[in-house]
């Protein structure tokens, strides 16, 4: 049997809280995109119940701890092809192990957790020095970047306390969504680059697309971040491998310092 | 001179002042406020040379009163003169804050006059950022040696890190080097603090409790040093030991290592062609042991063999010289034993220790937790079985270790 859900969080644990009620033996969770309508074998559309899902939820930070939940989370998070089958494997053992299924990293599938877990954790860790944000002439400030696991639900707590009375956005340019924050409210916001969103209830996500190429144009910050990150190399010393190890090329996009990409 | 300027010259008179970490600090934000700090620290971005770079590191001013023979900013070079005022320096700091390029600001200074009158300048611009503006986010401020014992407890209510370099591994390439830093107005500073810190959480633990939150926090993250490699003759031997003596005595968060770069034309220094940095890494290595795998300094080297050895890192070097200690059971040995292992760090060690409480543990397992079993193949048994023991130990282990080693040529990221 095979439950097919809509790719959220909330979506997968719903499907879990349905593989629950199910008598079947065999269950297989797949994100509904990757199956076409008609296939052979037996699927059903779970949709998204906030209340059961919410259920879920809170028994595995029961059974398997706050650490358990946080981990299964992360992992989700990590888009790791198979990840809702490894997950649901390792749920499916935590609530008869309780939280020691954490530490028995002989089991298969909870290394895999633990693996997929660390690999958005270090991620996000990553982001969080990396995001740069820019200020626009409206004067929000705005972050774009292309995370390979999907950090947006994990960073607005950090960027909210560190930040509170700015307002900003966090777009994930690979998901097309952005995390946004205005007069201290969080919310999350399809963005599609392209195409002028409609109404006026935020500057943001209207003139979005015309505010960023205005300001292509440089923020005078930019400019002396980049004079004190070029002069604070020891030539004597110089490593660019070590850099790249730490801050691969594919993250240079973004980054005011390494614009000119000469590896200086 | 414009701002850009200032930077380019102010950035660059600081950059050999290799400390440049946000951690330690777990200090939150205030209502109004900006800015926290996160105790892990964060990385913001790595420069030319690959070094983390976390802080806006920076001089108030360039405009040296002394004459340290290494240092670019000595009196008798002859190079532009500058310094911030305090208002351009925070308005840096808050404006890249708020951008998230930077955790906060590492401060530092030419002396300008005199000690004291330096730490106060430059206490000016961390007061002015914590109280008028509301700063909660990492400060870094170095303490000019020589200042008053009261300055320096002050500078501790706001900082977040405080250090002192006792710049050179001993007395003499002290005097020789950087005459007008006088031993005791280092150690001066670096004793204030330890001791303040010490009070201050004594107090904490055996106040009452309206007490124990009217004390205030003093220097969160700590004190730290730096020391110069390869401008003065001093052994491997020699800074080990005075590494260990500098955790012990003055419980400092880290001790720093920098390659001596040459950077003035100077008899009393060594014209080196390349930066000791091999060596560099090396020292780091035997630092880490120190800190995290539980080694003393005595058990790193010997008057017989008082320098690091280059090829093999001090782990690897300490266990061929105790070959007789091995081969170790997995399932068995204590979470210190297993520290000794190479290709066991203290990460694998921990997943080891709870791993095996549920299933014993095979060399699959082992490499799937991230151990290097192309070192620790030489040192471990998994349920009585080896993967590779050799006998007589000695040169034989030590060219099979080197096979599955990357000798360096420079710094390799450290974890």
């Amino acid at each position: 049997m095979i439950l097919l859900y809509d790719g959220s969080l909330e979506g997968y644990f719903s499907a879990v809280f349905v593989a629950y009620t199910l008598k079947e033996k065999h269950i297989e969770i797949e994100k509904k995109e990757n199956r076409s309508p008609g296939l052979f074998d037996d699927t059903m559309m779970v949709e998204n119940k906030p209340g059961e899902a919410r259920r879920v939820l809170e028994g595995i930070a029961a059974r398997m701890s706050r650490k358990g939940l946080n981990t299964i989370a992360r992992a989700f998070l990590s888009e790791k092809t198979d990840c809702e089958n490894v997950l649901l494997r390792f749920i499916q053992k935590g609530m008869k192990a309780g939280p020691v299924l954490l530490d028995k990293l002989t089991d298969p599938d909870a290394l895999r957790a633990m693996e997929m877990s660390r690999k958005t954790l270090k991620e996000y860790h990553r982001f969080l020095g990396l995001l740069r944000f820019r200020k626009l002439d409206s004067g929000e400030y705005y972050a774009p970047f292309r995370p390979d696991t999907n950090l947006l639900p994990l960073l607005g707590r950090h960027f909210a306390t560190r930040f509170p009375d700015q307002d900003w956005m966090i777009h994930d340019r690979n998901r097309e969504y952005a995390l946004v924050h205005i007069r201290g409210e969080l919310e999350m916001m399809e963005m599609k680059m392209e195409q002028e969103t409609a109404g006026n209830r935020q500057s943001l996500t209207t003139s979005l697309p015309q505010a960023i190429k205005k300001s292509e144009s440089e923020d005078p910050y930019a400019e002396l971040w980049r004079i004190y990150h070029k002069k604070i190399g020891i030539k004597g010393r110089a490593n660019p491998k070590l850099q790249q190890q730490f801050m691969p090329k594919k993250h240079w996009e973004f980054l005011p310092e390494m614009e000119d990409n000469t590896g200086e | 001179m414009e701002l850009g300027e200032k930077i380019a010259l102010l950035a660059e008179g600081a950059k050999y002042d290799v400390s440049c970490s946000s951690s330690g600090s777990g200090r939150q934000n205030q209502p109004g406020g900006l800015g926290n700090s996160l105790p892990a620290g964060i990385c913001h971005s790595w420069s030319s040379d690959g070094r983390c770079v976390s802080l806006l590191k920076i001089l108030l001013s360039n405009d040296c009163a002394y004459d340290c023979s290494y240092c670019r900013s000595r009196r008798s070079n002859d190079i532009p003169r500058t310094s911030f005022t305090p208002d351009e320096l925070i308005d840096l700091t808050m404006n890249l804050y708020r951008r998230n390029y930077i955790e906060g600001l590492f401060l530092s200074s030419a002396v300008l006059g005199g000690p004291d009158k330096t730490m106060e300048l430059m206490l000016r611009v961390v007061k002015k950022l914590r109280m008028d503006h509301k700063f909660n986010g990492y400060i870094h401020l170095k303490a000019i040696p020589g200042a008053g014992s009261h300055i320096i407890r002050e500078a501790g209510l706001y900082a977040d890190r405080m250090s002192v370099n006792i710049e050179l591994p001993s007395e003499a390439a002290l005097r020789r080097l950087a005459p007008q830093k006088e031993r005791k107005a280092i150690l001066g500073p670096m004793n204030v603090l330890a001791e303040e810190g010490r009070q201050i959480s004594a107090d904490r633990q055996t106040g009452l409790p309206a007490l124990r939150h009217r004390t205030p926090a003093f220097l969160p993250a700590g004190q730290t040093t730096q020391m110069i490699i390869g401008a003065s003759p001093e052994t491997d031997l020699h800074i080990i030991h005075l590494m260990e003596h500098l955790y012990e005595k003055f419980s400092l968060k880290r001790v720093y290592y920098s390659a001596y770069v040459p950077v003035n034309k100077d008899e009393r220094l060594p014209a080196l062609k390349t930066p000791p940095l091999k060596r560099e890494h090396r020292l780091y290595q035997a630092d880490w042991l120190l800190r995290f795998y539980k080694y003393k300094a005595h058990e790193i080297l010997e008057e017989s063999a008082p320098n690091l050895d280059e090829e093999l890192d001090p782990k690897a070097a300490w266990a061929v010289r105790n070959y007789g200690l091995f081969p170790l059971e997995v399932n068995l040995a204590s979470y210190e034993e297993l520290l000794r292992v190479p290709g066991i760090g203290v990460t694998s060690a921990i997943r080891i220790v709870k791993a095996r409480r549920q299933a014993a543990l095979n060399f699959e397992n082992l490499k799937k937790m991230g151990v290097v079993l192309k070192r620790a193949r030489f040192f471990l048994l998994c349920k009585g079985r080896s993967l590779d023991w050799i006998e007589v130990g000695g040169p034989e282990l030590r060219r099979k270790l080197l096979l599955g080693t990357p000798v360096p040529d420079r710094q390799l990221r450290l974890f």
